[in-house]
C-alpha cells in the first residue's frame, strides 16, 4: 500500500476572489508500513493534503496513486468510494462524529456502509473495541454517557472497524491528558506494527520523536522535507526558522551543548541521555 | 452557498452604507407596501428610477444585482406562468386547446415580475449596505416601543446577533462532520431513501450535540462576563440620526405618497 | 500575604451522592501564579465553574477578595474574576474583535463614549490592535484567546482563571498565551489560577494544587509537590523532565540537586562539567 503524490496542486474556490492555493507542486512517496508524522504550521496545507489520500478532496492538478487507485483531476468521487475504506481518516475531535444510540451500532456503521453484513461487522466491532482498550460490556451502552477520552476511542474504533490499510490521524491527542495521549499513541504504534501505514498529523514534537519513523514537513503549501525523524531533529536551525518547537529532550541537549557538553542531539531516550551526561561529567 | 448574493453584506463605503439602519429598515417597509399599490406602468417606472438611484448611491454593481435575482428566477417563472394561465379576464389574445391567454393576464404577469424584481433589489440594497449587527440594532430600536408591552426586544436582538455570529461556525462544522461521515462510507448525494435518511441522521445528530455544547459554553462565557439580560446595560454601538437621514426619509415618503396618489387617481 | 481566594470545605455533585468535588479547602495568595493540576475528570474545571458561580455548590464557602460568594454577591465576585475557557470559538460573542471586547463593558454599564478608548488600550496590550475590525472566523485559536483576555482585562479584574485555555491551541498559540499571562502576572500583579494537566507549566508556577477524583492530594510549592514521584505517577501524571534527569544522574553517583526547572538544572550541570 504505497502512497504517491505527483505534482499535486490544490486551489480552493478556484477562479473566485476567495481562491486559496493550499497545495503547491506536492511530490511525496510514503513508504508502506511506515509511521510517518506530518508537521507544519496551522494553514501549511496538512489537512488539505490528508484529505486527498481518501479522495475527500480531488487535486486541481497532478495525480495521486494509492496502490492501484489513481486520483486525478477528472476522477469522479463516486468511483473512489472503495478508497475511503482503504484509507481510514480520523478527523480532529472525532468524538463529534458519533451519532448512534449504542456503541455497537456506531462502530458497525462504517463497515456496513462498505457492504459488510451485520454479523461480520459485529465480529469486527468486538475485536476493535478490545484493541482500543474497552471491553465488550460497552457494546450496548450509549456513546454519549462516556468521558471525552472514551468517546474518542469509540470514534477511532469506528474507523478501525473498516479495516483500513492506511490510518490517517489528524491531531488525535488534542485535549487529552498525558496518560490518555500516551495510551492513544501506543495504540497507533501497535496498529502500525501490525503492518498498517500510519500517518500522524501532530503539533507535539515529543510525540513525533518518540513514536514516528519518518517526518514530512509542510510549509506554505509545499512539502519542504521528507526525512527520518533522526535527521529532522539534527536540523535544529531549520526547525527554529519555521518556529517549530523542538522536543523537550532535544532542546535540553542543545542547551547543554551551548555550555560545553558535546552530546548527539538525536538521542531519543532519556536513560541514554542520562548515561551520556554522566559520562561527560565523570571523564 | 458562497455565491449567493442575496442577504450578503458588501463591505464598502457609500452614501447608503452610512445611512442610519433604522431609516433603511423603515424605508424598506414603506416601499414594500408601496410596491403593491397599483400605480400603473408609469408608477412602476418612477419607482424603478428611484430604486436604480438607490442602487447607484450604494455602489452595488449590476452583476451583483443579477446574482441576487438569479436564485429567485425559478420561483418567479413559476408564479408568472401560473398567473398567465389562470387569470381569465379581458379580451382573449391567443388560445391553443386548453391554454387561453387574456390581455389582463399579460399585464398582471408583467406587474408581478416588476414587483418581485423591485422587492428583491430593494432588499438586496438593505442587506448589502447594512452590517448584520446594525440591522439587529435597528430592529431593536424600532421595536423598543413594544418593550413597554412586555415584548423582550433586547433578548430577541441578542438572539439574532448570536445566531448571525454562529452561522459561519456551524457551516464549517457541518462540512467537517459531512467529511468525517463520508470517510465512514456515507454518500450524501446517493443511495436509497433509507440510506439517505441515515446519512442525514448521521449529520444532524452530531451537529445538534455540538450546537448544544457550544450554547452551554457560550452561556457560561456570557455569564462570566457579567451578562444579565434583565439588568441595565449600555450599548457600544450608538445610532446617530443625521441630516442626510432626514432628507432621505423625506424622499422615501414623497416616493411612497406619489405611488399611493397615482394609484387612487389613475 | 493577603489571601485573595479562600475555599473552605467545598463540595459539589452533578448527580445525587456522586461527589465531583469532595470537601476541599485551599487558599490562593494575591499576585501568585497558581496551577490546579489533575487528569481529565479530576474535577478541576468544576472548581473554576464554582468560583464563577456558574454551578451551585452543595456545601462549603468560596470567598473572593474578602467577599463570600452568594446569590447576592454574584455580580460583585464576577467583576473581580475573568475566566478564559478551553474552546476559543465558544466564548467569542461579538461580531468583530471590537464588539467582543465591548460586550463586558456594556454589561457593566460603561459610558459608550469611553468604550473605544478602553477597547483600543486592551487590544494593544494583547497585540490585537490591528485586528480590531476582524471577524472571529478570520482569527487563529491563539488570537481568539487573546481577544478573550483583552475582554477580561477591559473589566480590570484582580484574578484571571485559565480553564485549560491553551489545550486546543497549536504550539505558537500556546506560547503566545502563556507569555502574555506570565507578563500580566508580573507587571499588573494579576493573580493567575491556571487549570491544566501540563506538568511543565505547573513546574514554572508559584503554587500547585494537585487534584484527583475531586480530592486534593497535595498543595504547596511546585518543587515540593512535583518531586513526589510515587504520588504524581499514581495520578497518571508524569514528573517533570528535569526531575527525571536529576534523579537519573544521582543514581549514577553524580552529586546534583533535584530540579523541576530545566534552566536551573542546565546551569548546575554546566558548572559540574566545567569544574572537572
Amino acid at each position: 500500500m504505497s502512497i504517491t503524490f505527483k505534482e499535486v496542486e490544490h486551489i480552493y474556490s478556484e477562479n473566485t476572489p476567495f481562491s486559496y492555493h493550499a497545495l503547491k507542486g506536492v511530490n511525496l512517496d510514503i513508504k508502506q508500513g511506515s509511521m510517518t508524522a506530518l508537521i507544519g504550521h496551522t494553514g501549511s496545507g496538512k489537512s488539505t493534503l490528508i484529505q486527498h489520500i481518501n479522495a475527500l478532496l480531488l487535486p486541481t492538478a497532478g495525480e495521486i496513486h494509492i496502490d492501484d487507485f489513481l486520483i486525478s483531476v477528472t476522477d469522479k468521487p463516486e468511483t473512489l468510494k472503495p478508497l475511503r475504506k482503504k484509507a481510514g481518516l480520523v478527523f480532529q475531535f472525532p468524538e463529534y462524529q458519533l451519532f448512534e444510540e449504542t456503541i455497537q451500532k456506531d462502530i458497525i456503521f462504517g463497515p456496513k456502509n462498505f457492504g459488510a453484513t451485520e454479523e461480520e461487522a459485529l465480529a469486527v466491532a468486538k475485536k476493535v473495541l478490545k484493541l482500543v482498550g474497552l471491553d465488550e460490556s460497552y457494546l450496548e451502552r450509549s456513546p454519549f454517557d462516556l468521558s471525552g477520552g472514551q468517546k474518542r476511542r469509540i470514534a477511532i474504533a469506528g474507523i478501525l472497524a473498516m479495516d483500513p490499510d492506511i490510518l490517517i490521524l489528524d491531531e488525535p491527542t488534542a485535549g487529552l491528558d498525558p496518560q490518555g495521549a500516551k495510551e492513544m499513541l501506543n495504540l497507533f504504534k501497535k496498529i502500525n506494527e501490525q503492518g498498517k501505514t500510519v500517518i500522524l498529523v501532530s503539533h507535539d514534537m515529543n510525540q513525533v520523536l518518540e513514536y514516528c519513523d519518518d517526518v514530512v514537513v509542510m510549509n506554505k503549501g509545499r512539502v519542504e522535507r521528507h526525512v527520518s525523524v533522526d535527521e529532522l531533529f539534527r536540523e535544529t536551525e531549520y526547525l527554529t526558522s519555521l518556529s517549530i518547537d523542538l522536543p523537550i529532550i532535544t532542546s535540553f541537549i542543545l542547551e547543554l551543548n551551548k555550555n560545553g557538553f558535546d552530546i548527539d542531539p538525536s538521542i531519543k531516550d532519556i536513560n541514554e541521555l542520562i548515561q551520556v551526561i554522566g559520562g561527560q561529567i565523570h571523564e | 452557498m458562497n455565491n449567493m448574493m442575496f442577504g450578503k453584506y458588501l463591505p464598502i463605503d457609500s452614501f447608503v452604507h452610512r445611512l442610519d439602519p433604522r431609516l433603511k429598515i423603515g424605508a424598506l417597509l414603506l416601499l414594500l407596501i408601496a410596491v403593491f399599490f397599483d400605480a400603473g406602468f408609469l408608477g412602476y417606472a418612477i419607482l424603478g428610477i428611484f430604486v436604480i438611484m438607490m442602487a447607484l448611491l450604494s455602489h452595488i454593481k449590476v452583476s451583483q444585482i443579477i446574482k441576487a435575482i438569479k436564485p429567485m428566477l425559478f420561483m418567479m417563472a413559476f408564479l408568472m406562468i401560473f398567473n398567465l394561465l389562470f387569470i381569465q379576464r379581458g379580451t382573449l389574445l391567443w388560445s391553443f386547446s386548453f391554454i387561453k391567454i387574456y390581455d389582463q393576464a399579460l399585464t398582471q404577469t408583467a406587474y408581478i415580475f416588476i414587483r418581485l424584481v423591485l422587492i428583491i433589489v430593494m432588499t438586496t440594497i438593505l442587506t448589502a449596505t447594512t452590517k448584520p449587527l446594525d440591522l439587529t440594532l435597528g430592529i431593536e430600536h424600532l421595536l423598543s416601543p413594544f418593550k413597554k408591552l412586555g415584548f423582550p426586544t433586547h433578548e430577541v436582538a441578542m438572539m439574532i446577533s448570536i445566531a448571525l455570529r454562529f452561522i459561519p461556525t456551524l457551516l464549517e462544522e457541518t462540512q467537517r462532520i459531512m467529511k468525517a461521515q463520508a470517510s465512514r462510507g456515507v454518500e450524501f448525494s446517493e443511495g436509497t431513501l433509507k440510506q439517505k435518511i441515515m446519512s442525514i441522521v448521521s449529520l444532524i445528530i452530531p451537529l445538534f450535540i455540538s450546537a448544544f455544547q457550544r450554547a452551554e459554553d457560550l452561556a457560561n462565557a456570557m455569564e462570566s462576563r457579567n451578562y444579565n439580560p434583565e439588568a441595565k446595560r449600555t450599548r457600544y454601538k450608538q445610532l446617530h440620526w443625521k441630516f442626510a437621514d432626514t432628507i432621505s426619509f423625506i424622499c422615501v415618503i414623497a416616493m411612497c405618497s406619489t405611488l399611493v396618489v397615482m394609484s387612487i387617481v389613475l | 500575604m493577603e489571601k485573595i481566594i479562600e475555599i473552605k470545605d467545598l463540595s459539589f455533585e452533578y448527580k445525587e451522592d456522586v461527589k465531583t468535588i469532595d470537601n476541599i479547602s485551599f487558599s490562593i495568595e494575591k499576585g501568585t501564579y497558581t496551577t490546579i493540576l489533575g487528569h481529565n475528570g479530576s474535577g478541576k474545571s468544576t472548581i473554576a465553574k464554582l468560583l464563577m458561580g456558574l454551578l451551585e455548590k452543595k456545601s462549603g464557602h468560596i470567598i473572593v477578595g474578602g467577599i463570600e460568594l452568594t446569590e447576592e454577591t454574584l455580580s460583585e465576585v464576577r467583576s473581580q474574576i475573568g475566566i478564559v475557557f478551553q474552546n476559543p470559538d465558544n466564548q467569542f460573542i461579538g461580531a468583530t474583535v471590537r464588539d467582543d471586547i465591548a460586550f463586558g463593558l456594556e454589561n457593566t454599564c460603561v459610558e459608550p463614549s469611553l468604550m473605544d478608548g478602553i477597547i483600543e488600550e486592551y487590544a494593544k496590550k494583547v497585540n490585537m490592535y490591528e485586528f480590531l475590525d476582524h471577524e472571529p472566523t478570520k482569527l487563529s485559536g491563539g488570537q481568539k484567546q487573546r481577544v478573550a483576555i483583552a475582554g477580561i482585562l477591559a473589566m480590570s479584574p484582580s484574578i484571571i482563571i485559565l480553564d485549560e485555555a491553551t489545550s486546543m491551541l497549536d504550539p505558537k498559540g500556546k506560547k503566545e498565551i502563556n507569555s502574555l499571562v506570565h507578563q500580566l502576572n508580573k507587571d499588573k500583579d494579576i493573580t493567575i489560577l491556571s487549570i491544566t494537566h501540563d506538568i511543565e507549566e505547573a513546574a514554572l508556577s508559584d503554587y500547585v494544587v494537585l487534584l484527583s477524583d475531586g480530592h486534593i492530594i497535595d498543595t504547596g510549592k511546585p518543587e515540593d509537590v512535583l518531586m513526589k514521584q510515587k504520588e504524581i505517577e499514581s495520578l497518571a501524571l508524569d514528573v517533570p523532565f528535569a526531575y527525571k534527569i536529576s534523579k537519573g544522574l544521582q543514581a549514577q553517583g553524580i552529586k546534583v540537586n533535584n530540579y523541576i526547572d530545566r534552566e536551573k538544572l542546565v546551569k548546575e550541570l554546566c558548572q559540574l562539567h566545567s569544574k572537572k
